[in-house]
């Protein structure tokens, strides 16, 4: 079971959080918990869409997660999430927070419609955010400035870890 | 009161020094786990102090390598027979009872702790703990302390009949230019005279020191102990000690006192509650599990890449060094990583030495372990 629960109980909106962000990185949770920042991302989301809409992203995000696992796809959270027009803005801008540990804010489009917060700007979360985006893992690469590789490691090529 | 076995011949020397290598690498596990564990950014000045010495434990290591090449052998992961005791295995594995030093304890591998802190002392100090050498039962191979194992070493490179002039040789000698970042300098083996003092330099800085340095003061620093930077290193022992108390040395005191000066700020609280599960422990699967494999992977040819350095490939110790950075990272996530049937413990790396034969299947689990939770 993700997160180890067991089937008898719910996931907490933390374990969505974590499941949502899987799919939408390519990133597996261990991956995720690896960088320290799902915490940190779980409250950015709810601090930018409030909580009554993250609730509702959340259960969206649950049933299309579970019905993806029944049918061993992705076509539910494509529907239901990436293509819809109330939640989809909102996860490619995590899915950029993720990767670079920004927040990018939501379209103009999205706002007409569901309003906006005072955070919803183009932001830097935190230093670590940065340093453990997932871009530089995605490239094989490091994050300028922090977590030194050592003297001529740019002498070696990028390293990508091994996938079936 | 037994006396610690002689080394009486050029085999068992060398055997002695493949298992000095690895006595050297065994503590660094112990204390990476505890500076690893410290969250970004908090108890730096205990971060600093651990940092500190795993670089002596690095260059320590690098020593003893030297020596042994200088005496014609290749540093070797294989396990050597000593003393008539056969199959000793140089590259550690954790918890780890020393088969070469009985007075040591059990190395366990736990993340910054007072717990954790006790076992650095216990290694550091020159008895290990024990208020009279007698104290400490003989183990298998005769030596009850560090100090005792590198004090017949000294005393077989000492001796021609053990080891003529002609037995040494400067060859496949790590450079000096080669080890930054810490206290003390490589020494190049070249006669007798120069094995001895990479020796006395290991002894020195650390474990193996004499009991009645005790009596020293705590903070006279050698001059080759003096960093650029200003810093000032003091043995292994007084420094840990400061931990162990939180407060530092006063200039003047002597090592077996309490440190008596200014406070040294420990939060026990400010550290990722990593907890050490061996390799077939059942508590690690799906991505967690590969992730604990991959680091063990990793580890294992950091580890190759070291002895390969000392083997006359110089060019492959920087790379070592890359793959020392990479294992850091490696290290951090795991114990940012709660473990899933025990969300109140984070991962804790294994720092577990994989077979050659072995790592390939190793590496494909660790792939099939991610795909599946995708």
């Amino acid at each position: 079971m993700p997160n180890g629960t067991s089937p008898t109980s719910p996931p907490t909106p933390q374990q969505i959080f974590t499941d949502l962000s899987a799919a939408l990185t390519g990133f597996d949770r261990a991956e995720l918990a690896g960088t320290g920042l799902v915490d940190t991302y779980y409250d950015t989301l709810l601090r930018i869409i409030g909580e009554r809409e993250a609730g509702q992203l959340l259960r969206a995000a649950a049933e299309a997660l579970e019905t993806d696992r029944r049918h061993h796809g992705n076509e539910a959270l494509e529907a239901e999430l990436i293509d819809s027009p109330r939640f989809g803005p909102v996860v490619v801008s995590l899915i950029k927070l993720w990767y670079l540990g920004s927040w990018y804010p939501l379209s103009g489009r999205y706002r007409d419609v569901s309003g906006s917060t005072a955070d919803d700007v183009e932001h830097v979360v935190s230093a670590q955010g940065y340093r453990e985006g997932l871009v530089w893992a995605a490239a094989g690469a490091h994050p300028m400035g922090a977590k030194p590789p050592g003297f001529g490691s740019w002498a070696e090529p990028p390293y990508l870890p091994p996938t079936l | 009161m037994t006396q610690p076995t002689p080394i009486s011949t050029l085999t068992d020397l060398k055997a002695a020094l493949q298992l000095a290598i690895g006595v050297e690498l065994s503590t660094i596990p112990v204390y990476l786990t505890a500076l690893y564990s410290i969250e970004e950014g908090r108890n730096t000045d205990a971060a600093q102090t651990i940092r500190s010495v795993v670089m002596e434990e690095m260059l320590h290591m690098t020593l003893a390598a030297n020596v042994l090449n200088a005496l014609s052998e290749v540093p070797s992961v294989e396990p050597v027979t000593f003393q008539g005791h056969e199959g000793l295995v140089p590259v550690p594995g954790y918890p780890l009872d020393s088969p070469l030093i009985s007075g040591i304890g059990t190395l366990r591998l736990l993340p910054f702790s007072p717990q954790a802190v006790d076992g650095f002392v216990r290694i550091e100090h020159p008895l290990h703990g024990a208020a009279d050498v007698a104290e400490i039962a003989a183990g298998a191979c005769g030596y009850r302390t560090i100090g005792e194992f590198y004090g017949a070493i000294t005393l077989a490179l000492k001796d021609p009949a053990i080891c003529p002039d002609s037995a040494f040789q400067h060859r496949n000698q790590v450079p000096d230019t080669q080890y930054y970042g810490g206290a003390g300098h490589v020494v190049e083996v070249r006669d007798r005279a120069s094995a001895l003092q990479a020796v006395r330099t290991i002894v020195d800085e650390g474990e193996g020191l004499p009991p009645e340095h005790l009596e020293h003061e705590a903070k006279k620093v050698t001059t080759e102990d003096r960093l650029r930077s200003g810093w000032q290193m003091y043995s292994h022992y007084a420094r840990f000690r400061e931990l162990q108390t939180g407060r530092r040395f006063r200039t003047g005191q002597l090592a077996n006192e309490d440190p008596e000066g200014a406070l040294l700020l420990v939060d026990y609280g400010a550290v990722h509650p990593a907890l050490y599960v061996p390799r077939n422990g059942d508590r690690a699967d799906g991505p967690e599990g590969a992730a604990l494999i991959e680091f063990d992977l990793a580890y294992s040819g950091l580890v190759d890449g070291l002895y390969r350095a000392f083997s006359g490939e110089p060019q492959a110790l920087p790379r070592a060094v890359h793959a020392m950075h990479e294992l850091r990272s490696r290290a951090v996530a795991l114990m940012r990583t709660r473990i899933p049937a025990d969300p109140a413990h984070t991962l804790c790396p294994r720092f577990s030495y994989l077979p050659l034969g072995d790592r390939e299947k190793q590496a494909r689990q660790a792939v099939e372990l991610r795909e599946q939770s995708r």
